[in-house]
């Protein structure tokens, strides 16, 4: 289905919370526009949000590479940041490693991958420390 | 409920330059969290929070809340309103406490 698919790509700057988000508001105006279902679009939206604050937060940023294809959503975030030790812990709903600074700014409350699990279909996450972290995940368009 | 509406009942003031003369809300949500906020605010709330860095205008924008209501009067930065306006967003400030603001909705519904 390669040919009915619709590719968007953002580079995401790292440390830098003013345009956090902006990426994300992008990809939802995009898919807002393709006509997906607003449920999924809202799906796609908090998915990708997490994914870029954690870029933001933790890894001097990254890409996000996203694919409509008539089936689904799929999802590519890749960074260089510092990876993550355990993502077993990472996936509990409340475990953060987010500075005090980043957590007066109202994130770090530990549910940015579970949040990011919880809206997808299909979610796998390849953190390797010291190099960096992919995450793939797939929001169903027909579900 | 309108935003005039909610402007009334919170003795809000206006911060942003979107046109609100037409514009309802159909609900409430009150959260500092912004990750709880982006998955449990829903289209049409009003948004209360004592947050105010620039991050809120692109969860009011992700999860299409009607409004974002900043509580306690907590002082916003420009850059915040300039990033609200050219998202459309809708940002009002009381100096109401969220509890005492989300009463005052409570009441409008």
């Amino acid at each position: 289905m390669a040919d009915n698919s619709y590719k968007l790509h953002f580079d995401i700057d790292g440390e830098d919370f003013s345009v956090a988000g902006e990426a994300s508001s992008n990809i939802k105006k995009v898919l807002s526009k393709l006509g997906v279902a607003p449920d999924v679009v809202r799906k796609v939206a908090v998915a990708t949000y997490e994914g870029e604050i954690n870029m933001v937060i933790h890894a001097d940023g990254g890409t996000i590479d996203v694919e409509v294809t008539p089936e689904c959503i799929k999802i590519l975030l890749k960074d260089r940041g510092p990876g993550i030790a355990s993502v077993d812990q990472a996936m509990q709903e409340g475990y953060s490693t987010a500075s005090d600074e980043v957590r007066n700014l109202g994130f770090g409350a530990g549910m940015g991958l579970p949040n990011m699990r919880k809206y997808t279909d299909y979610m796998n996450v390849d953190s390797v420390v010291g190099v960096g972290t992919t995450i793939e995940m797939h929001v169903n368009i027909n579900k | 409920m309108t935003l005039n509406d909610i402007i009334k009942a919170t003795s809000a003031e206006v911060l942003t330059n979107a046109d609100i003369s037409t514009k309802d809300a159909t609900g409430c949500y009150v959260c500092d969290l912004l990750s709880l906020a982006m998955s449990k605010v829903c289209a049409g709330d009003v948004w209360i929070t004592v947050q105010a860095n620039v991050n809120i205008a692109a969860v009011a924008v992700l999860t299409e809340a009607a409004c974002v209501l900043v509580a306690e009067g907590m002082h916003i930065e420009d850059s915040v309103i300039a990033k609200a306006n050219n998202e459309g967003v809708v940002i009002l400030r009381t100096q109401m406490s969220a509890f005492a603001a989300a009463v005052a909705i409570g009441k409008l519904l």
